[in-house]
């Protein structure tokens, strides 16, 4: 459409939704990024326009910015990893099922997203503590005689993660399960091929797009992650996330926190740049 | 009636409408017609308003439409999938184009009870688009199209969507419909037997360019090219010593009479005819026969000919 | 994919005990709001004097009337730019930027929160030098920024629900007399419905459960839901968080139930 009615009608319409996300994404991301050059001051805000590069060579100086980073780069990956395994099999059962009950099945992979996040930590919480419910189980059971370390430590935090994002996961690898056609695998089948080699050379490779996605799903959040570290994590390990939000809210340093998070924002715009193509082929 | 000069239009580059000139009559049938890709499509939204062209211009009626927003133009069009609105029953639907228009609210009721009289749908004003038959859908968008009154009617594949048996009862409707209303209407079909079947005049399109109009009965004995005759009907095609193609259409060939002779390749049993495929100096020719016909036995040797004035020539 | 191929038959009980997984510390979390014990691990009986407090604690109240509105306000207008957002992108076609209008609107749903919330304070705190506005960052900050949040996944919805309807539905609009705007209001805005809902009821739920961006946007003044709880699950577990649990899981459980019902496409609507 290139009719002169077209183009005001398309004026008209996408003028003030980019107004919006101007105002609303770009104007407060490029603020973070001139804050970030800016430096710390004892005022309100504590904070004085400047364009000094000081707070990344602080971060870049500072091995506590650079672990967290590397943290957060490392127990996303590892979450990301374990979320495949789990949501796999689960998005494969899904779309194996019969027609009429893949929408429910799908709906309880949903659900979970839908109910609170903080309140799924929290349930966690319950669970993992000294006194929680598996630490008092297995000591009533006798398999342990003291409670164990089940919070406050990487493995809860590789457990939050896995558990807020698994549903990430298993919707795209649904997606792209789905739409493969079973006489695919039956002409594998007809062709002497076993289930496994079926499986290996004809579904998995037809599903690599819907792996690429679900991974980026997961670990592209779950780096900036500050809820499930602070909540289930501990001091030893300390992710991105959390640093950032502790130099804003405990240090008050605007400027510092800014530079994490434009440094933070840079990594991560790789992975999202490929997402997003993922998304516009899976149309 | 509708005047298209120059008329060109691109789509990232590629040519969907290449030049076209063309002129369509007060109360004609017209008929674009072409494989998938040649361009009707885009021509008759052209014609809509629906795209603006990147030259050339559009005239209805002596003016100039080319910048005139469809909603302005006195055309309306019945689309390919109908696009019934879902949420709007029957009745909604046929008057959603009244209301706009500067009429009392009693005078568009009455206008709809017309139009559903109209195609027979009047027990059908309540219902929803998803409650009805494809069919009965295509008479919505009918009755939809036409209750504005508009100069020219738009069909865009308008019966592609039907099964083999009813699409043959609503050709015998269409152009009933069209002798009462007296008004153009302009279709967009790839299927020649439809073309032909309805249209005053037929224009063939090829990559964007109306490459033949004329009457069914011109096309089909004076095919303006090799394209042409090939996508209008079965054809033989015999080489010239003097360049081109004499033009033979099967039921022209004449069997066991004739200077040529030829081997019966295959015969093929397709009721009230018979196709005979020949292989012969020319290629492989193919010949129609009556059903009832004697048939020559696979593998016989056979005489073949035609009449001076059995076809006709064509250059390119 | 159906009917029965070699091998897998262990798959049914890997979903089984995916769901295991993903259901089991919830229900154990609801079965101990009922518990009638200050500890939340040890059964004491069945009680519902958690919920009893829960009533009856006003700071709680408090917190989840303001998070209730500000999610209110925050998804309509989530729904309105959305919805005009993803028209955009399934029916105008390469309209100029729009790599970059994608662009923003993937932002918010892809970036850490972390960075979202500071961001947006970053622009609260300029503004407010600049022309003085916003004095206390209270309800209409957050639901500000929620609101831009909410926006990007009103409009996923919205596009992909465009992209299955047929666009001759609303060419024929035009065709019948409909300016643009007249067609998008008559015709394709009531097609979406269903969608608009639920990302109306989507970006509603984000916003209740937003922890992160509040914490940054909010003033001392304005304590939503997510941020009181967070403060209280920091100090200890309590079981009237428990019962909070309860009620919103059920809640929310059974929105998301009846727009899953809403949304799912009706038939022959786009044929």
């Amino acid at each position: 459409m290139s009719a002169s009615w077209a183009a005001r009608a398309r004026t008209g319409f996408v003028a003030p939704v980019f107004l919006w996300l101007g105002l609303t994404v770009a104007a407060p991301l490029a603020l973070v990024f001139a804050v970030s050059l800016g430096e710390s001051t004892q005022g309100a805000p504590p904070f004085e326009w400047s364009l000094t590069l000081s707070n990344y060579a602080l971060v870049f100086s500072d091995t506590l910015y650079i672990g967290a980073f590397a943290n957060a780069a490392r127990i996303a990956a590892t979450s990301t990893a374990i979320c495949l395994l789990i949501g796999y099999p689960m998005a494969y059962a899904i779309a194996r099922a019969p027609e009429n009950k893949r929408g429910f099945l799908l709906f309880l992979v949903i659900l979970p997203f839908w109910t609170s996040f903080l309140i799924r930590v929290y349930a966690w919480m319950s669970l993992l503590r000294p006194t929680g419910l598996i630490n008092s189980a297995l000591q009533s059971v006798g398999l342990a005689s003291e409670p164990l370390e089940l919070i406050a430590n990487e493995f809860a935090v590789h457990l939050g993660i896995v558990y807020a994002y698994l549903p990430f996961m298993v919707l795209p690898l649904y997606s792209t399960l789905e739409r493969i056609e079973a006489s695919l695998v039956e002409a594998a089948h007809d062709l002497g091929a076993t289930p496994a080699r079926a499986f290996w050379r004809v579904t998995f490779p037809l599903s690599l797009p819907g792996v690429a996605a679900g991974c980026l799903l997961v670990f592209i959040p779950a780096t900036g992650e500050f809820v499930i570290p602070d909540l289930l994590g501990g001091p030893d390990t300390p992710m991105i996330g959390r640093v950032m939000w502790l130099e804003f809210f405990q240090n008050r340093d605007w400027p510092v926190a800014c530079a994490i998070a434009t440094l933070l924002a840079a990594a991560l715009a790789l992975p999202i740049v490929i997402a997003d193509r993922l998304r516009a082929k899976a149309r | 009636m509708i005047r298209l000069s120059g008329v060109a239009k691109s789509f990232g580059g590629a040519a969907a409408v290449d030049g076209v000139d063309l002129e369509i009559g007060e109360g004609e049938i017209f008929c674009l017609l072409g494989p998938s890709g040649c361009g009707k499509t885009t021509l008759l939204r052209l014609i809509g308003g629906f795209e603006a062209p990147d030259a050339g211009t559009v005239e209805l009626d002596g003016k100039d439409v080319t910048q005139v927003p469809p909603w302005a133009r006195p055309v309306n069009t019945v689309f390919q999938s109908y696009a019934l609105f879902p949420h709007l029953d029957v009745a909604r639907n046929v008057r959603f184009g009244l209301e706009t228009l500067d009429m009392t609210d009693a005078e568009r009721d009455a206008r709809v009870a017309e139009m559903l009289a109209l195609v027979k749908l009047g027990d059908f004003a309540k219902r929803r688009p998803s409650q009805l038959s494809g069919g009965q859908r295509q008479r919505v968008a009918i009755a939809r199209a036409l209750a504005r009154h508009p100069r020219v009617l738009l069909l865009d594949e308008p019966l592609s969507a039907l099964d083999r048996k009813l699409r043959e009862e609503t050709r015998l409707e269409l152009v009933e419909l069209q002798a009462r209303l007296g008004i153009a209407f302009v279709f967009v079909t790839h299927d020649q037997d439809e073309a032909m079947a309805i249209s005053d005049r037929v224009g063939v399109m090829e990559k964007g360019k109306i490459i033949q109009i004329a009457t069914p009965t011109d096309l089909y004995e004076r095919p303006a090219s090799k394209f042409v005759a090939e996508f209008v009907g079965r054809v033989n095609l015999i080489p010239r010593d003097e360049g081109g193609w004499f033009v033979l259409r099967p039921e022209k060939l004449s069997l066991f009479q004739g200077p040529h002779k030829g081997r019966v390749r295959e015969c093929q049993y397709l009721g009230e005819r018979r196709l005979v495929f020949l292989d012969t100096q020319f290629g492989t020719l193919t010949a129609s026969a009556a059903g009832d016909a004697p048939i020559p036995a696979n593998g016989a040797e056979i005489a073949f000919g035609w009449a001076e004035n059995a076809g006709s020539v064509i250059t390119r | 994919m159906s009917g029965m191929q070699r091998g897998l038959s262990w798959l049914p009980a890997a979903l089984a005990a995916g769901f295991v997984f993903l259901y089991l510390p919830i229900l154990l979390l609801i079965l101990f709001s009922f518990n009638d014990s200050r500890l939340v691990t040890v059964w004491a009986g069945f009680s519902t004097r958690w919920y009893a407090e829960l009533l009856r604690n006003e700071r709680m109240i408090e917190a989840a009337s303001l998070s209730l509105g500000i999610a209110a306000f925050a998804a309509t207008i989530a729904g309105v730019f959305g919805t005009l957002a993803g028209y955009a992108l399934a029916r105008l076609g390469a309209f100029a930027l729009r790599p970059l209008f994608a662009l923003l609107l993937l932002v918010p749903m892809v970036l850490p929160e972390v960075i979202l919330g500071l961001s947006m304070l970053m622009s609260f705190s300029a503004l407010e030098r600049l022309i003085g506005w916003p004095a206390e960052r209270g309800f209409l900050v957050v639901a500000l920024a929620h609101a831009t949040y909410g926006t990007a996944f009103v409009a996923l919805i919205v596009e992909a629900r465009l992209r299955g309807l047929d666009p001759s539905v609303e060419e024929a609009a035009l065709d019948l007399g409909a300016g643009p705007l007249r067609a998008f209001l008559r015709v394709t805005v009531p097609m979406l419905a269903p969608a608009i809902a639920s990302g109306w009821l989507l970006a509603f739920t984000l916003s209740l459960d937003d922890l992160v961006i509040a914490s940054f946007v909010a003033g001392p003044g304005a304590t939503t839901l997510p941020m009181l709880v967070y403060s209280s699950v920091r100090l200890g577990l309590s079981p009237q968080i428990n019962a909070l649990a309860t009620v919103l899981v059920i809640s929310i459980g059974l929105l998301a139930y009846v727009s899953s019902r809403r949304a799912a496409p009706r038939g022959g609507l786009s044929t």
